[in-house]
């Protein structure tokens, strides 16, 4: 069973490389580090974090769409209220297509912060929480909780497991 | 007059449609979120009578009523053309008492007393008798002498609003209700001249408007040319020009034998002037619209779908909707309408037009017209009652029950008249009747590819709670709202997201005793204390713009092929099972649309009312015909008895039963009504309507 709890500030862009501490040693309480004097391996989790904010954070641009960095992050089981891996990688590829002829197409822009993980079971299931941001003009924040799962030492977004609601 | 063949006419009308079918239409897109300025939704009226036509009050006791002791943010005091023997510009006595509310107690809603309408004083008094009759202009010869509304409007209405609008410190002005040729009513507003607050400038006049009045109204027969003003009808370009009377200047006939849709065609040419005179601050909207029967060529009756097609076509940011939610909603038939209407009468209170999902609404937004959804309170009287009584079996109040929420995206500025004609034309509004609802946020985005489900649900939500608490809308790229359209690629996902708030507190409903309507199905539910049921989401599909000349699918009567939209459904229903009720009342509820395939729109209603309420709801849950529950015969009895020994006397009782009719009927069977949000497929239908 995996009883370690990660709890770590992510940024919203890969490419600020802000460093959380996890906990270990039975600690839950979050541990912030600002300013590592000497660079640290990520936990996977932190790496998770770090990845997947990021690429939701490149899904703004084409090229970030057409790049698939984001379904690296995805597992090959993910199913999320009917949304599967293969869909999502449908639909960043026909949005990038789309944006090509019509960069005036958009879904709301977010970014990621907050994410922590936690209760994990003996097959790596774990829940995760994170903030979602949205500051096109009124900045909205609010929390989600879904699941991701540790395989080969690294974290990849699972969602909720269940079919599509009945319209 | 001058007589034109039936034939010409009508090729004329055709001609008119056709070619201002080619015209651009209104622009209201979804902005980038970014470039929209902070907005707010805002209550109002625009449809509303005082002694100049055929109401029981004075227009300051008219404007006291709605913008003060029913807080409208905003109101337009609309008498009808024509004209009118009295002055209701003298106000009432405030110290004359009138009678006591029966049985109720006095509560915030009675103002100060004032003369009962019947009494020959304040505003029921004529012109003749305080002003003389030489003052009184144009043609009239009838003893007491009427005076056309064009000079009340000019010379003694709006120098009284302007006071009344900058004493209280809201825009409140003047328009019509047209009695329009070849039709019946037509809300109407043409703002140029008048200057209502905020402005603080001198030399604020309606002359625009009263020249409409005189050129356009069915029952201005005045052939002054407005006196010294020495109007002229004509509309520039205009081919139908030379129709004009040569002495009035106007088109002096309207729809009859010998010239049938004469009057329609003078109602086009009526808003293409509006076009030309005040292209930015004029609006046309139909009333009651299905009241008076269906289109008659030869006569003044209803519209049929084509007409209000005719009506949009001809100038897009003028004729952009209608009140198929009609005032008069304490009458014992509903909205005042007879069997005579279109539908035999009201449905929840609204006209068959709106109500029939499938119907000539949606018919029109399946067209991706830019046709939106608008009530009044055509306030005239109370009945049987007092102006002062909180009972009524005849009219509402101007926001004691029907109110139309408007953003106006003003930023910290005051609100104005121009600002609420903008946000009326933007579709950005909603109507909700007996304070069901009085915030509402609704809006469909683009679902985020790289998130889970419920978190972009969540944040849509939030965002509408955010909107909601701030009564402003959601500003978020990607998404639109109530007017606007978003444009997606084929196969985008779709969040509905709708966050309102049903009010917590009492309403202004004056009675305490359990809904009538919801006790026949185990339901106890204070009156005065309404609680939404539900709420309906309608999607149709969008097809285009029908040409003028595919007669089959333009024009029409109601259930005909031009006349309905056989996509439009029930898509989903939201209630407390599946929705999120916090303890402020606000209640959130979001759902995903899987792979937008065409171009569609989506529009809401909801009700006090459950499925299946006899004589209310079918199992469906649409709104039944309400005249069966409030039948004009009172020797029939009704559907829905009133067994409350708190049960008003006035309600009609037939072998010692009482019946839920008049004010208690409107109070029990409450609806809101949403206008749409489009979503044009970049590979489906263009959403033309809309930019």
């Amino acid at each position: 069973m995996v009883s370690q709890r990660f709890i770590f500030r992510s940024v919203a862009t890969a490419a600020l490389f802000a460093l959380l501490s996890a906990c270990g040693g039975g600690s839950n309480d979050p541990i912030v580090v600002t300013a590592p004097v000497t660079p640290v391996t990520p936990t996977p989790a932190q790496q998770f974090a770090t990845d997947y904010s990021a690429s939701v954070a490149a899904l703004g641009t084409t090229a970030g769409l057409s790049g698939g960095a984001i379904l690296d992050n995805i597992d090959d089981g993910f199913l999320d209220a009917g949304y599967t891996k293969p869909a999502m990688r449908s639909q960043l590829a026909q949005e990038a297509a789309a944006r090509a002829t019509n960069p005036e197409l958009a879904f709301p822009g977010v970014t990621l912060s907050n994410i922590a993980i936690g209760a994990c079971d003996a097959n790596g299931l774990c829940t995760m929480t994170a903030t979602l941001t949205n500051a096109d003009a009124d900045s909205t924040s609010t929390t989600f909780t879904t699941r991701v799962k540790l395989s080969a030492s690294k974290y990849r977004l699972y969602g909720d497991q269940t079919q599509a609601p009945t319209v | 007059m001058k007589h034109t063949s039936f034939k010409m006419r009508e090729t004329a009308v055709a001609l008119a449609a056709v070619a201002a079918a080619a015209l651009p239409h209104a622009a209201f897109a979804a902005d980038k979120a970014a470039t929209k300025a902070t907005g707010t939704y805002v209550t109002g009226d625009f449809h509303n009578h005082t002694t100049c036509s055929d109401g029981t009050l004075s227009l300051q006791k008219l404007i006291s009523k709605s913008a003060g002791t029913f807080n409208l943010d905003w109101f337009v005091q609309a008498d009808h053309g024509g004209s009118s023997t009295r002055n209701c510009t003298l106000a009432e006595d405030p110290f004359e008492p009138v009678a006591p509310a029966l049985g109720i107690p006095a509560g915030t809603t009675i103002p100060s007393n004032g003369q009962p309408a019947s009494d020959a004083k304040g505003p029921n008094q004529t012109w003749e008798a305080t002003i003389g009759r030489d003052a009184i202009k144009g043609n009239s010869t009838a003893t007491p002498k009427a005076m056309f509304r064009w000079q009340e409007i000019s010379e003694f209405q709006y120098p009284k609003t302007e006071i009344e609008s900058r004493n209280r410190k809201k825009p409140i002005w003047i328009g019509v209700e047209q009695n329009a040729p070849g039709h019946e009513h037509i809300s109407t507003t043409v703002l140029n001249g008048q200057l209502p607050f905020p402005s603080t400038a001198t030399g604020g006049n309606a002359n625009l408007q009263a020249q409409y009045e005189y050129c356009f109204d069915r029952s201005d027969t005045d052939n002054s040319r407005g006196a010294t003003n020495q109007w002229d009808c004509s509309v520039a370009g205009s081919t139908n020009n030379g129709l004009l009377d040569g002495t009035a200047r106007k088109i002096t006939g309207t729809n009859s034998a010998s010239t049938a849709d004469l009057g329609h065609l003078k109602t086009l040419e009526g808003i293409k002037w509006m076009a030309e005179k005040a292209p930015d601050t004029s609006y046309f909207v139909p009333a009651h619209l299905e009241r008076a029967g269906a289109y008659n060529p030869t006569g003044n009756n209803g519209f049929n779908v084509e007409h209000l097609r005719n009506f949009n076509n001809a100038a897009p940011r003028i004729a952009f909707g209608f009140e198929s939610m009609p005032g008069h909603q304490a009458e014992a038939s509903r909205g005042s309408y007879g069997t005579g209407a279109v539908g035999g009468g009201t449905f929840g209170g609204t006209g068959v037009y709106a109500a029939q999902v499938g119907g000539v609404w949606d018919a029109l937004l399946g067209e991706g017209r830019n046709w939106w959804f608008f009530g009044s309170s055509d306030y005239h009287n109370r009945g049987s009652f007092g102006p002062d009584q909180r009972e009524s079996t005849a009219d509402f109040f101007p926001g004691e029950y029907t109110r139309d929420f408007v953003m106006v995206r003003k930023g910290r500025n005051d609100l104005t008249a121009g600002g609420v004609i903008d946000g009326l034309r933007s579709g950005n509004s909603f109507v909700a009747n007996g304070q069901l609802i009085d915030r509402l946020s609704f809006n469909v985005c683009a679902a985020h590819p790289g998130l889970p489900r419920n978190a972009g649900k969540a944040l849509m939500e939030k965002a509408g709670a955010n909107a909601v608490a701030a009564n402003g809308d959601v500003r978020i790229d990607g998404c639109a709202t109530m007017g606007e359209k978003l444009v997606v690629r084929p196969g985008t996902d779709l969040v509905v997201t709708i966050v309102l708030r049903d009010p917590t507190g009492t309403s202004n409903a004056p009675y305490s005793f359990p809904n009538p309507s919801l006790k026949q199905v185990n339901i106890t539910q204070p009156l005065n204390q309404p609680v939404l049921d539900h709420v309906d989401v309608i999607n149709g599909n969008v097809t285009g713009y029908v040409s003028p000349t595919n007669t089959a699918r333009y024009a029409g009567l109601l259930n005909s092929v031009a006349a309905t939209n056989s996509s439009a459904k029930v898509a989903k229903v939201f209630n407390s099972k599946n929705w999120t009720a916090a303890a402020d009342g606000t209640i959130s509820m979001s759902y995903i649309v899987p792979a937008a395939s065409v171009s569609q729109y989506f529009r809401l209603r909801g009700t006090n009312l459950p499925a299946s309420v006899p004589g209310e709801t079918d199992a469906n849950g649409n709104p039944l015909l309400d005249f069966g529950s409030s039948p004009a015969d009172s020797t029939q009895p009704g559907t829905i008895p009133c067994t409350d020994a708190a049960c008003p006397a006035h309600l009609r009782t037939v072998g010692g039963v009482k019946y839920s009719t008049f004010d208690v009927a409107g109070w029990s069977d409450l609806w809101f009504y949403s206008n749409p949000v489009y979503i044009e497929v970049t590979s489906s239908t263009k959403v033309a309507g809309v930019k």
